[in-house]
């Protein structure tokens, strides 16, 4: 068995005349949280599908927890966890009867589902609440019961897509714990999708930068930060993408008018 | 390997959510009218059918009972594909279809589950709602057991056919509109076109099968023959009641089999399409012009006001869902119109101004409350906007209001137009009348609603705000002239002023209370907005 969660073989995906993502080489060892970083548009829900399996590369292709994504989808899906990044959730259903009927749909046994749930519930802090319907719930108590989901048949690697861009500062704080947690008690891989880079920063133990599509470039965060002769990875992001001197220069040109 | 039961495990838990953690009150809630029900037909109706005089009837006239056969299927037909289509298109948010998608169930398993799940609870409602006719089949034409089973497999199976073309149809309609804003906006004016239509099938054809003479109806039978609620009724027609349709049985038979067969194996094998999140064209709309309209509105109502009045038409005209809740208030209102004025001068003749009046009091405020209720409805977030600028909130509703009036513009048009084509012999002076009734109503139903939602903004169409707020407006505009206008009535005034005088105050009197009650609404709301944390 190799130590490698995760790797993409010239990954690409073009809808109609938009590449969203571009021969795309990265790897993801076993037991690392990995943080990929962009802009909004850059590609990163996008790369989360594919990896998996939602949707079919256009070209390329990639190994997960050691399956194919386009031969063995079901494996790979089987071995993976996901929270989407605008999910639905069924509004209708409480939290325990919603983690039950996606534990049904991954073949978890009967009895090692109700205790499993039960323990979910209890870890998110849910348990109280656990026959309540979904639709009473905050943003970030079904943001937690998403989570709970992605967990629920216990797999090995967990993709998060902007698991705390809608929270607020308390619930985000919540779940940042909840991912140290997983990373380093449940040994589990963690790719974890984010604009949002003091999230990065303080999770991930390794991060790849992409924008338009293309990977720019993968390091920890203080490899990053050396290589740019930058102090923050904020910095370090802005000169990868180069995006700093445009945005500076729109920001003055809609100044103007109010200075005449 | 997980599969459709699952599914549907839980579509049967959705669909009955509000038993969440009473399930066993549920049972109760579905076996107490039933037992009920199953009561009255072996107490009152069983004895009916079995008297002489329903049987000489049903021997005599033996089409009779085929044309209600052919109507009651077609009914349920329509009704079982009907219902969850438009209860998801009036939801139409986007289910959890990437949360399903990165599990290993197949897409058509999800189908598959969800049908089963449904075809099951309205096969068995449709079982227990035609036992009556089974009754029937078994006192008057002593049908055998195993004749009955053969009855009740095909209208199972009718029921599932139309279950699974709904299931289908809300797929391909979600898969096509559920994933953005704007097209959940169509799905929700697709589902008021076809509250629309399932509102003018019921009334209308409860209304016409009243009034239907034989001829017409053994016409009709021979339409609705060439459905497939029309081959089900031809069947057991034909093997129960002892009646022959000109299709031969065996044409009934092979068109209903091939019918189903071809509908499921289709739908089964393009359900994979519908399930997936592959790309989607995002529908971009990019306006190129102003209308002539609003440059119009901008001229005869000028600064601010006139600004803000464009803002709310741009509003209104750019969600289909609007653009359909007035046709869909429109033609409703006009349909009531219609059958409301029909039945009631039938039995108050020579009172034609009077009918006319009342039932326009009863039109009117609906098409307000569809047009105009949804003023603080996607505006949260706006109101802070408003809230900012000087005098914005008062700007804001005035603009509303001025707009709600002139969409409304057109009923004032069709509430004369109306009884002219119902009664051509009213003479000008009552339609212009008539037309000055509705368009005052306009000024103060509109007032109304939106002081209403300003006083108790409701910020989301399903909250409970929204619910209350639209009850208080029903009882305000349709209730309280109810009591005046009987109230006047039952006082019964002194004559000496004349009747003529009576009758006028009692046409104008709801009218001028809507204009009172509105005007102070709207500016308590105004008030009150200005004023919320
Ligand atoms: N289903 C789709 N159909 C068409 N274009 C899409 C679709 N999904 C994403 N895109 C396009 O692909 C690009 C990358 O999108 P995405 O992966 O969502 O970016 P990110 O998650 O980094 O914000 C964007 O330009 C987006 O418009
Ligand atoms: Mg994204």
């Amino acid at each position: 068995m190799t130590d490698i969660a995760i790797l993409t073989k010239d990954l690409t995906k073009i809808f109609g005349h938009i590449t969203a993502v571009k021969n795309l080489n990265l790897e993801v060892k076993k037991g690392e949280t990995f943080g990929l970083l962009g802009p909004n548009g850059a590609g990163k829900t996008t790369t989360v599908r594919m990896l998996n399996a939602i949707i079919k590369p256009t070209s390329g292709t990639a190994i997960v927890a050691g399956y194919d994504i386009l031969k063995q989808p079901d494996m790979v899906k089987r071995n993976t966890g996901l929270l989407p990044e605008t999910p639905g959730i069924y509004e209708k259903l409480t939290a325990r009867e919603f983690l039950i009927f996606i534990g049904k749909l991954y073949d978890v046994e009967r009895d090692i589902l109700e205790d499993r749930v039960g323990d979910l519930l209890k870890i998110f802090e849910l348990e109280n609440r656990a026959d309540d319907l979904l639709e009473s719930y905050s943003r970030g108590m079904k943001q937690k019961v998403l989570i709970a989901a992605a967990l629920v048949h216990d797999p090995s690697i967990i993709f998060l897509d902007e698991p705390t861009a809608t929270l607020d500062p308390a619930s985000a704080r919540m779940v940042k714990d909840m991912i140290k947690l997983l990373s380093e008690k449940a040994d589990k891989t963690i790719f974890l999708c984010t604009h949002i880079l003091p999230v990065a920063t303080e999770l991930c133990d390794r991060v790849g930068i992409i924008d338009r599509g293309v990977l720019l470039d993968v390091g920890t965060p203080k490899e990053l930060m050396d290589k740019t002769g930058t102090e923050s990875l904020e910095d370090a992001f802005i000169k990868l993408t180069g995006r700093e001197r445009k945005e500076a220069a729109e920001l003055l040109e809609w100044r103007e008018p109010l200075h005449q | 390997m997980a599969d459709w039961r699952v599914i549907a495990e839980n579509e049967l838990r959705l669909m009955t959510s509000r038993f969440h953690n009473k399930r066993k009150l549920l049972i109760a809630v579905v076996l107490v009218p039933t037992a009920i029900y199953f009561y009255i037909i072996n107490h009152f109706l069983a004895p009916f059918f079995s008297s002489p005089e329903v049987k000489t009837m049903l021997e005599t006239f033996p089409s009779i009972l085929v044309w209600v056969l052919h109507f009651l299927l077609f009914y349920a037909f329509v009704m079982a594909a009907f219902t969850p289509l438009s209860g998801t298109l009036r939801e139409a948010t986007a289910e959890p279809i990437e949360v399903l998608l990165s599990t290993p169930i197949k897409p058509q398993h999800v189908l598959v589950g969800r049908f089963i799940a449904r075809s099951l609870i309205y096969i068995m409602g449709a079982i227990i709602l035609f036992a009556p006719l089974d009754v029937l089949f078994y006192i008057v034409y002593e049908s055998s057991i195993l004749a009955l089973i053969v009855v009740n497999c095909l209208i199972a199976v009718m029921v599932a056919v139309a279950v699974w073309i709904s299931i289908l149809s809300i797929s391909i309609i979600m898969s096509k509109f559920g994933k953005t804003e704007r097209g959940r906006d169509i799905a929700k004016a697709l589902n008021l076109i076809l509250a629309l239509l399932l509102f003018i099938f019921l009334y209308g054809s409860g209304w016409f099968s009243g009034s239907i003479s034989p001829e017409q109806a053994s016409r009709l039978t021979r339409v609705l023959e060439y459905l497939p609620s029309g081959w089900v009724a031809n069947i057991i027609s034909e093997i129960v009641i002892g009646v022959s349709p000109e299709i031969p049985l065996y044409v009934n038979i092979g068109a209903l089999s091939i019918f189903c067969a071809s509908v499921f194996f289709i739908g089964y094998h393009a359900a994979g399409r519908f399930y997936s999140l592959e790309p989607v064209e995002t529908v971009k709309v990019t306006v190129i012009k102003e209308n002539f309209g609003y440059s119009f509105i901008r001229k005869i109502i000028p600064g601010k006001l006139g600004e803000l009045t464009v803002l709310h038409f741009k509003e209104f005209a750019r969600y289909m869902e609007s653009l359909s809740r007035f046709v869909y208030g429109l033609a409703i209102s006009v349909f009531i119109l219609y059958m409301m004025a029909i039945s009631m001068s039938k039995t108050s003749q020579g009172m034609d101004i009077l009918v006319y009046s009342f039932v326009t009091v009863y039109c009117v405020p609906f098409i307000t409350l569809l047009v105009a209720g949804d003023i603080t409805i996607r505006g949260k977030e706006k109101l802070w906007i408003f809230r900012h600028a000087p005098r914005g909130i008062l700007l804001f509703v005035l603009g509303k209001y001025i707009q709600s009036i002139i969409v409304q513009l057109p009923i004032v048009i069709a509430v004369p137009l109306t009884f002219h084509f119902l009664n051509p012999n009213l003479p000008m002076k009552s339609l212009i009348e008539l037309a000055l009734i509705a368009f005052t109503l306009l000024f103060g139903c509109t007032a109304e609603i939106i002081g209403i939602f300003c006083l108790n903004p409701a910020f989301k169409e399903k909250s409970a705000k929204y619910t209350i707020n639209t009850l208080i407006y029903v009882a305000l505009t349709m209730f309280v002239p109810m009591f005046i206008f009987f109230g006047i009535v039952a006082s019964g005034s002194p004559p000496e002023q004349g009747l003529e005088n009576l009758l006028t105050i009692i046409r104008w009197a709801p009218v001028g209370l809507s204009l009172l009650l509105g005007f102070t609404l709207m500016f308590l709301g105004i008030k009150n907005l200005s004023r919320m944390e």
